[in-house]
């Protein structure tokens, strides 16, 4: 019988949180590195088994792009047990770690693409790392637009540096759902912003990533401008436990989302019922 | 594969031998049914060749109920040590071919990669002694019809009764030699081995439980009856208390979970057994729920069986034991299921237009 497994599948290996910032009300960011300055060697879209010791492992996608000195970064909502216990964690503590686990985006077959990102509430986390990783490198991708939704203008994640991403030649488009007070930027679901994009072809390639509601919506509204469904592509999320491929917890009709996701191309899923709700 | 003999007298001569070299588990009485135990004389046995599969099948010893898979401290040096899998080599008597199949299918997808370090270790140690059927256990199994009655590998030593003595299989090296410390092994005539097969391919008649379509073209009957009404029907009637997953030999789902020490600096990582019929086993961070509804949940656990492993791995991952059937309190049977779907797209099928 084959033993020559991995004793430390299930081990979480200890890292140091060497900075933490409150984001918004509810998310919080922390800047990781691993004593022994190991670094993770992850690609944008790839997430991690985050435990909070004495209390549990959350799946949590790598909120920055891979080599960063060693460091790397997670963006965290508080909604439950692990991630409130992970808020109450500050510079100094320890939280363990498994990963890089999954399937990241497939960027290098998307050299000399245009790049349109669409992400909603959260969903930005999980794109970050991508458009940071494609504007260090620019040149080699064609053009890069971001539309950006929320329900409020107190949850804009990362809000500094959208700025840089402009800079940096994003055409960068943000929403928020209904009309605030103080609010003079674009009003409407993030829906309303594919009306202004022009752009067909081949060479167009779409990463979405949002609540399990907005892929339905975008979904249509991409495909309906001709943009192609095997160059479309969006992250899952799913209970998962395991991120291994073995506690099936992920499992959505035939697919093991942890593994074989969580990015999946538009074209992997259209057929599996359970996919995208509704 | 290499054939033995032992007069079916002796049996318990061999097992009391075996008792001395390795620990032996068993299915022994308990209550009104069998359970696997382990013992430690020969005439604890009493399964004397025929039972109704066990409660809970042997799959316990590579994949116990609750295992440790980590402990950690948070100490003045704090560390996370993968718990270490000692345990003595075990031998497994009086497995049904079912079980066989159910342990050779909890293989597949714990040693896949990335191997299972904790399944790995309790699988190495493990040693599988058959026993063939040769009736149905009762009104529940239908293992011939979905392939659980074949073995062909998956076990160390398999023994078949044949009049009065044991034929017996040598699977492996181990098996053989563990055969070996009985002198009253012997060798097979050719005679008697092609005797055995012509009983055994008579046998599978004797199962009277039928799978109406061929198990192979379940996966598209599954697709073709995604939307059948039959499944709000069961959900209707299903309980959610995830009774037939616990029972189950393929089923190999598990949760996580997290366990404070003593003095709150040291802990553990435990992984239960974990149930696809559960309200929350699909349920996000965000709220959502992808099986929300008991119906979506029946159909995923039959999916699951009878199409998503059988694809990914070539078997149906349902053995035919029975078990969930016979402790599923509104009978939901996995038999009746596919049959009622087979009647139904039968029905359902339109004429072809007429000329
Ligand atoms: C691939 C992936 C990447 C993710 N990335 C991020 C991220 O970057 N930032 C972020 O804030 N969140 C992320 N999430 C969501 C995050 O995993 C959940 O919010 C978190 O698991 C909830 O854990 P909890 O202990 O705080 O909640 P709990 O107290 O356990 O429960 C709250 C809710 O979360 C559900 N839940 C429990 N365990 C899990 C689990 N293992 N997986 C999913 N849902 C679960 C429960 O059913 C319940 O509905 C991601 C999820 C996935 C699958
Ligand atoms: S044992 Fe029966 S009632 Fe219980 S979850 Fe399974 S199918 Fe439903
Ligand atoms: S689904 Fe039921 S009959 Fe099939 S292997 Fe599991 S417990 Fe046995
Ligand atoms: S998270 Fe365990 S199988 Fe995917």
């Amino acid at each position: 019988m084959n033993c020559n497994a991995d004793d430390r599948l299930y081990t979480p290996k200890l890292a140091r949180i060497i900075q933490a910032s409150q984001l918004t009300e509810s998310e919080r960011l922390f800047r990781l590195r691993f004593p022994d300055g190991e670094g993770l060697g992850h690609k944008p879209g790839q997430f991690l088994e985050l435990s909070v010791l004495g209390v549990g492992e959350a799946p949590i996608t790598i909120a920055s792009p891979p080599d960063e000195d060693g460091c790397f970064e997670v963006c965290v909502r508080k909604v439950g047990n692990v991630t409130s216990a992970l808020h109450r964690l500050s510079e100094g503590d320890l939280v363990g770690i498994r990963g890089p686990l999954g399937r990241g985006f497939p960027l290098e077959e998307l050299k000399d693409h245009d790049l349109l990102f669409v992400a909603g509430g959260i969903g930005i986390i999980p794109l970050r790392p991508v458009i940071k990783s494609v504007l260090a490198r620019k040149s080699e991708f064609g053009r890069v637009i971001l539309f950006y939704g929320m329900k409020h203008p107190d949850e804009w994640l990362f809000r500094d540096e959208f700025a840089q991403w402009e800079a940096r030649g994003a055409d960068v488009r943000v929403t928020v759902d209904r009309p605030v007070a103080g609010w003079d930027g674009h009003v409407g679901v993030v829906t309303t912003l594919l009306a202004e994009f022009q752009m067909c072809g081949e060479m167009i390639a779409s990463l979405i990533v949002g609540p399990p509601v907005m892929y339905k919506f975008v979904l249509l509204g991409l495909s309906a401008k001709g943009l192609r469904d095997h160059k479309t592509f969006l992250s899952l999320e799913r209970h998962m436990k395991c991120g291994l491929g073995k506690c099936g917890h992920c499992q959505i009709n035939g697919v093991l989302v942890c593994r074989q996701g969580p990015t999946f191309s538009y074209a992997e899923l259209k057929d599996l019922r359970e996919a995208l709700l509704g | 594969m290499p054939y033995k003999l032992l007069k079916r007298n002796q049996y318990l001569n061999w097992v009391g031998k075996l008792l001395d070299k390795i620990r032996v588990a068993a299915p022994v009485p308990k209550e009104n049914r069998f359970g696997y135990a382990e013992i430690s004389s020969p005439e604890e046995l009493g399964y004397q060749n025929r039972y109704i599969p066990t409660l809970i099948p042997p799959k316990k010893y590579v994949f116990p109920r609750t295992e440790l898979l980590v402990n950690y401290n948070l100490g003045d040096q704090p560390q996370a040590e993968p718990q270490k899998v000692e345990t003595e080599p075990l031998a497994l008597l009086g497995v049904k071919p079912c079980d066989i199949n159910g342990l050779r299918q909890l293989d597949m997808v714990f040693l896949e990669e990335p191997i299972d370090p904790h399944y790995a270790r309790r699988r190495a140690g493990l040693t599988i002694v058959g026993m063939d059927c040769w009736e149905p256990c009762d009104e529940y199994c239908f293992c011939e019809s979905v392939g659980g009655l074949s073995v062909s590998s998956g076990y160390d030593l398999l023994f078949t009764e044949h009049e009065d003595d044991y034929i017996i299989s040598v699977g492996s090296e181990r098996g053989g030699e563990l055969l070996a410390i009985s002198d009253a092994v012997g060798d097979v005539k050719p005679e008697l081995l092609e005797a055995l097969r012509e009983g055994q391919l008579r046998k599978f008649q004797r199962f009277p439980l039928r799978l109406s379509p061929d198990w192979h073209s379940l996966p598209l009957l599954l697709t073709g009856t995604y939307r059948s009404k039959l499944w709000e029907e069961l959900g209707a009637k299903d309980l959610s208390c995830g009774a037939c997953n616990m029972v189950c030999p393929t089923c190999s789902c598990f949760d996580v979970q997290d366990e404070v020490g003593l003095g709150a600096h040291c802990g553990k990582k435990l992984r239960r057994w974990d149930s696809c019929m559960l309200e929350d086993f699909a349920k996000v961070g965000s709220g959502e729920n992808f099986r929300k509804l008991r119906a979506e949940r029946v159909r995923h656990r039959i999916l699951r069986k009878f199409k998503y492993q059988l694809q990914r791995y070539g078997e149906s991952f349902c053995v035919g034991c029975g078990r969930c059937a016979r402790a599923c309190l509104v009978k939901i049977d996995p038999l009746k299921v596919l049959n009622e779907l087979w009647e139904r797209s039968q029905q359902d099928m339109p004429n072809p237009p007429s000329a």
